[in-house]
């Protein structure tokens, strides 16, 4: 994929999924890198600006598996925040719809 | 790259860029790594993953200086504006292209709203020095009080004016870095 169009949704996708359930740095990296090729180590700051602003909030759990483990939550603000982006999304894609259709050239 | 080697190269970065909680950036890739080997990833192709130390660094910098500035409680600090306006610019030179010429135009309309506001003072303040001569001049009680009077609306105009172009040049250098940090997510990672 177009590496300009990675960057734009990163801070989106990291807000939603950590909307969805909580993550630990490496669990949400790899998931990331799943589907977006991007350089892994970029994702730790957005991760610890997202916090700095209060839209994420961390804590530690032990796992039976090797060290005890950091986890990022979503606050409330965190989630207006992810709706207001995700609104911000949806709107800039019908409009790039509206300009250039949906067919395939 | 090994793990220390990393790490090392990762604090010589930081450091370097001046980042705040160093340590506390190299716990979050140490817990990287530990996840990474326990996984069955060698160090070095955790280190492939992760990107270049000199590119993570950089991208601390800047998230630091957006959250900063971004912080409405610190209000608004002019020199903090003027380092995130100038480290977007270096990171993405194309923008010169884009805000040259509305920002030679900008300028040029902020400076000649400054020097108007600074000559209004100034013209102000030339008449209230004058005055002690007015005042010796017989029959000149009158043109005492009207110097006076002038040359204190002069001085208020030349307040008002300032702080109108103190609110008109933080609102442009406030739309100028939410433009940079609208396209900053655009160019900083490769």
């Amino acid at each position: 994929m177009n590496a300009q169009f990675k960057k734009g949704v990163l801070e989106l996708s990291v807000l939603t999924l950590i909307g969805r359930k909580d993550y630990y740095g490496y669990e949400l990296v790899e998931e990331i890198s799943k589907v977006l090729e991007i350089s892994e180590g970029t994702l730790y700051p957005i991760l610890r600006r997202l916090t700095e602003e209060k839209y994420f909030e961390t804590y530690l759990q032990e796992s039976s598996e090797g060290p005890p483990r950091k986890y990022y939550r979503i606050t409330k603000l965190g989630k207006e925040f992810q709706k207001e982006q995700f609104k911000q999304w949806v709107e800039f894609n019908q409009q790039i719809e509206k300009l250039i259709g949906r067919d395939i050239i | 790259m090994t793990k220390q080697e990393f790490l090392k190269n990762l604090k010589e970065e930081l450091e370097k860029n001046k980042v705040q909680n160093v340590q506390d950036i190299l716990t979050d890739y140490e817990e990287h790594f530990v996840h990474g080997l326990s996984k069955g990833k060698t160090e070095v192709e955790i280190c492939e993953g992760l990107g270049f130390p000199s590119v993570i660094a950089k991208a601390y910098q800047t998230e630091s200086l957006i959250s900063e500035i971004k912080n409405p409680e610190k209000g608004f600090n002019l020199s903090l504006a003027v380092t995130v306006i100038g480290r977007l610019l270096v990171i993405a030179p194309f923008n010169f292209l884009i805000l040259f010429i509305p920002g030679v135009v900008i300028f040029a309309l902020l400076a000649s709203g400054w020097a108007v506001s600074v000559a209004i003072g100034s013209a102000s303040l030339a008449l209230l020095s004058m005055l002690p001569f007015l005042g010796t001049v017989s029959a000149g009680a009158w043109a005492w009080v009207t110097g006076l009077s002038t040359s204190f609306g002069l001085l208020g105009l030349a307040i008002l004016g300032g702080m109108v172009m103190f609110v008109i040049t933080k609102y442009i250098v406030l739309a100028i870095i939410s433009y940079l940090q609208w396209n900053l997510k655009f160019i900083l990672q490769k």
